[in-house]
């Protein structure tokens, strides 16, 4: 039997973890996933952080909490630096393996791996050669399993961006799964009666259930057609990016920017819902220009801010009033929004 | 141009100074207030951190005087500092301000760009007036930065009369346009302060506490609820772990003395934090542990509300405080912190370490 090594189901788990997870496998070492995020989970982890971080940040610690108790022989949190030239994931992914050495004593040793792609593109293959010669001596095995991995990756991310679930995709595979059925949105006169919503955030906002009080479900309950802002290719990013004047400079905030831009451009959505976890600090200034920006096309946009004290009943609220207004809206007048400031009914201003 | 800049402790005077040289009028904002920060939160994201909000109320209150031109400084990531630039010009826009504003960006390889977008500031100037504005500039913020040294180190001996002779000292140094007087009114300044010390027969031992944390809300006296003057009022001397001619020299100038010194904290911080995590974090966890090598009695370490490098570092920063035997106290301030509660809490704090000291002592 080989090594159990944890990895826990949080942050970068939604993007990464098929790459890790083929790579490791291949290596003969036996993967542990933490539990789906429960209340427990949130709760020790909040018990451990620092009153003013992040949620997810929150939850990646309960989710440590609950690999500890698994009795795996390793953690595996790589230090995400950078996964793009000149581009930076947030500050606190930068420390994230440090934050949990001294938040939470008494864990297993942590697998210490580096991911900084900031200058060149070969520092990964390096990186992960180093974390393979861990499990074996065989250095050909370590690049099999590395072109593997690399593959699933790219399989993986295409997946996404026909709109399927990373957790349905990670265990079972294409046939099962459910699409949020992207490929309807480009032709556009189909399907006039359909609302149709973009839901801008981070992977790990996007797709915690938990976190997210699972708004995928009640979106699509209410009968309104998502895209998320993982459907879109690097190409429609980069379109959106167009309209800023500095290049951002982290990863995350260039896909949500990026996305809502190219929504805004493209006018494909009735409306935006970006969906921010309390104290995120690229996303406090990027969601503020996303912002600014639906504000003065006259697109509405609603901002949902998650953390530990959301309430399930609250947000309902929210949604549900969010969608009745663009139904609304939608009947009254095509060319309409009414947005914040203006009432719903009279196109010019009263004042 | 009429130029308006933002507020960061004694920096609108080397700012006053290097753009009057270059020709332009030059309308600082009115000090930070609590209308300022009023106004920076009402317009400002909600929960971006507290230095956005203060810049937002310097600019809209550097506009209403009459300027014309704002100055602010870019970054590279990944703290949020570098994009703040774009935010508040964003945020101006939507106000109805007709206004411009001129980013300094750092080059970043492309010194084409970083020239053309710094040459509506250059006025037309010679390369050597410029030399000479950004020198003069430069020479201020070490004056100022070595006064303010002075003063930290008397400052507990009378709390009250050496912040006036401060005050004077930066007020002479706001009025000369010349390096020369500039030296004499430095030295001037720093000849009374010493003074204080000089009475003093060398038996009262100050408590020693250390300030580190995000640089804004350290150098900036009004958000950080004049920290530094309520603890020389309890009698500590206070000393600060980074100056603004420190940032400069170690991110501008790659000074080498301070360079050596960057390696150094590195390798103090090792244990704790063995990389850059973008602002200040690194600095804070390193400087910290460097300072708790020496004969100090405590580290406090001030951070914005949601400062994402200084979350990090608070988060490790217990980890140094239980090696080295060391008490810490956090301070994440914001618009609300109001100032009976802060200096209940410091007041606590430095009993703490008065006890503390007794007993081991």
């Amino acid at each position: 039997m080989g090594l159990k090594i944890g990895i826990p189901r949080a942050l970068l788990y939604y993007d990464y973890f098929l790459l890790w997870n083929t790579f490791l496998e291949s290596l003969g070492v036996e993967i542990v996933l933490s539990q789906k995020t429960n209340k427990d989970i949130v709760n020790n982890g909040i018990k451990s952080a620092v009153e003013e971080t992040c949620l997810p940040v929150k939850v990646f610690l309960g989710h440590v909490h609950n690999l500890a108790q698994k009795k795996v022989d390793y953690l595996f949190i790589p230090r995400y630096i950078s996964v793009e030239p000149r581009r930076f994931l947030c500050p606190k992914f930068m420390g994230l393996p440090y934050m949990i050495k001294h938040l939470i004593p008494g864990i297993p040793p942590v697998l210490n791996v580096d991911i900084d792609m900031r200058k060149q593109k070969g520092e990964l293959p390096v990186e992960m050669y180093r974390l393979g010669r861990l499990f074996t001596f065989n250095p050909w095995k370590i690049r099999m399993a590395y072109r593997l991995a690399r593959e699933n990756q790219k399989s993986f991310k295409k997946m996404m961006l026909q709109g399927f679930l990373p957790e349905e995709v990670f265990f079972n595979g294409t046939e099962k799964s459910k699409a949020l059925k992207r490929t309807v949105l480009k032709e556009n006169d189909q399907d006039r009666n359909v609302l149709r919503i973009g839901l801008i955030g981070h992977s790990y906002n996007l797709y915690d259930k938990y976190i997210n009080m699972n708004i995928l479900e009640k979106l699509q309950e209410m009968g309104v057609q998502i895209i998320t802002s993982k459907m879109f290719s690097e190409a429609e990013v980069n379109s959106g990016l167009k309209k800023l004047q500095k290049d951002i400079f982290w990863t995350f905030g260039k896909e949500t920017i990026g996305s809502a831009f190219y929504l805004l451009e493209e006018r494909i959505t009735h409306g935006i819902i970006l969906l921010v976890s309390f104290a995120c600090g690229p996303d406090s200034i990027i969601m503020d220009l996303i912002d600014r920006a639906y504000k003065r096309a006259g697109i509405p946009c609603l901002t949902l801010v998650l953390d530990e004290h959301s309430a399930e009943g609250g947000v309902i609220t929210r949604l549900e009033a969010f969608i009745e207004m663009l139904k609304w809206r939608k009947q009254k007048n095509e060319g309409y929004f009414s947005t914040h400031g203006k009432p719903v009914d009279c196109p010019e201003s009263p004042f | 141009m009429k130029v308006t800049f933002p507020h960061m402790g004694n920096l609108w005077i080397a700012l006053k100074a290097l753009f009057e040289k270059l020709g332009h009028e030059v309308i600082p904002p009115p000090p930070v207030t609590r209308n300022t920060i009023e106004l920076g939160v009402r317009y400002a994201p909600e929960f971006a951190c507290l230095p956005l909000k203060v810049n937002v109320g310097n600019f809209i209150e550097g506009l209403e005087k009459g300027a014309e031109t704002v100055v602010m400084l870019g970054g590279s990531g990944p703290c949020r500092f570098g994009y703040y630039a774009q935010v508040e010009r964003e945020i101006l826009k939507d106000l109805g301000y007709s206004f411009n504003i001129i980013v300094v960006d750092p080059p970043m390889g492309d010194w084409q760009r970083f020239l053309q977008d710094l040459q509506p500031l250059g006025n037309g100037c010679g390369w050597r007036e410029v030399w000479d504005a950004l020198t003069l500039a430069w020479e201020k913020i070490k004056a100022l930065d070595q006064i303010h040294r002075t003063l930290l180190k008397v400052q507990f001996y009378n709390p009250r009369v050496t912040w006036k002779c401060y005050d004077h000292a930066v007020k002479a140094i706001n009025g000369v346009d010349d390096k020369k007087l500039l030296q004499r009114a430095t030295s001037e300044g720093i000849r009374k302060l010493a003074l204080f010390s000089e009475n003093q027969n060398g038996t009262f031992a100050p408590l020693k506490i250390v300030i580190v944390g995000e640089v804004f809300m350290m150098w900036e006296p009004y958000v950080n609820l004049d920290l530094e003057k309520a603890l020389g009022g309890m009698g500590v001397e206070v000393i600060r772990s980074a100056y603004l001619s420190d940032w400069i020299c170690d991110n501008v100038l790659f000074n080498p003395r301070h360079m050596l010194r960057r390696i150094k904290f590195k390798k103090a911080a090792k244990p704790y934090l063995n990389c850059f995590i973008g602002g200040h974090g690194w600095e804070s966890v390193g400087e910290s542990v460097l300072y708790a090598r020496k004969k100090i009695d405590g580290i406090i370490h001030v951070l914005p509300f949601t400062c994402m490098p200084e979350i990090v570092a608070q988060s490790i920063l217990p980890a140094v405080s239980r090696d080295y035997h060391l008490p810490v106290l956090t301070l994440s301030l914001d618009e609300h912190s109001a100032q009976a509660g802060f200096l209940t809490r410091i007041e606590a704090f430095v009993d703490l370490i008065r006890e503390r000291k007794q007993i081991t002592a």
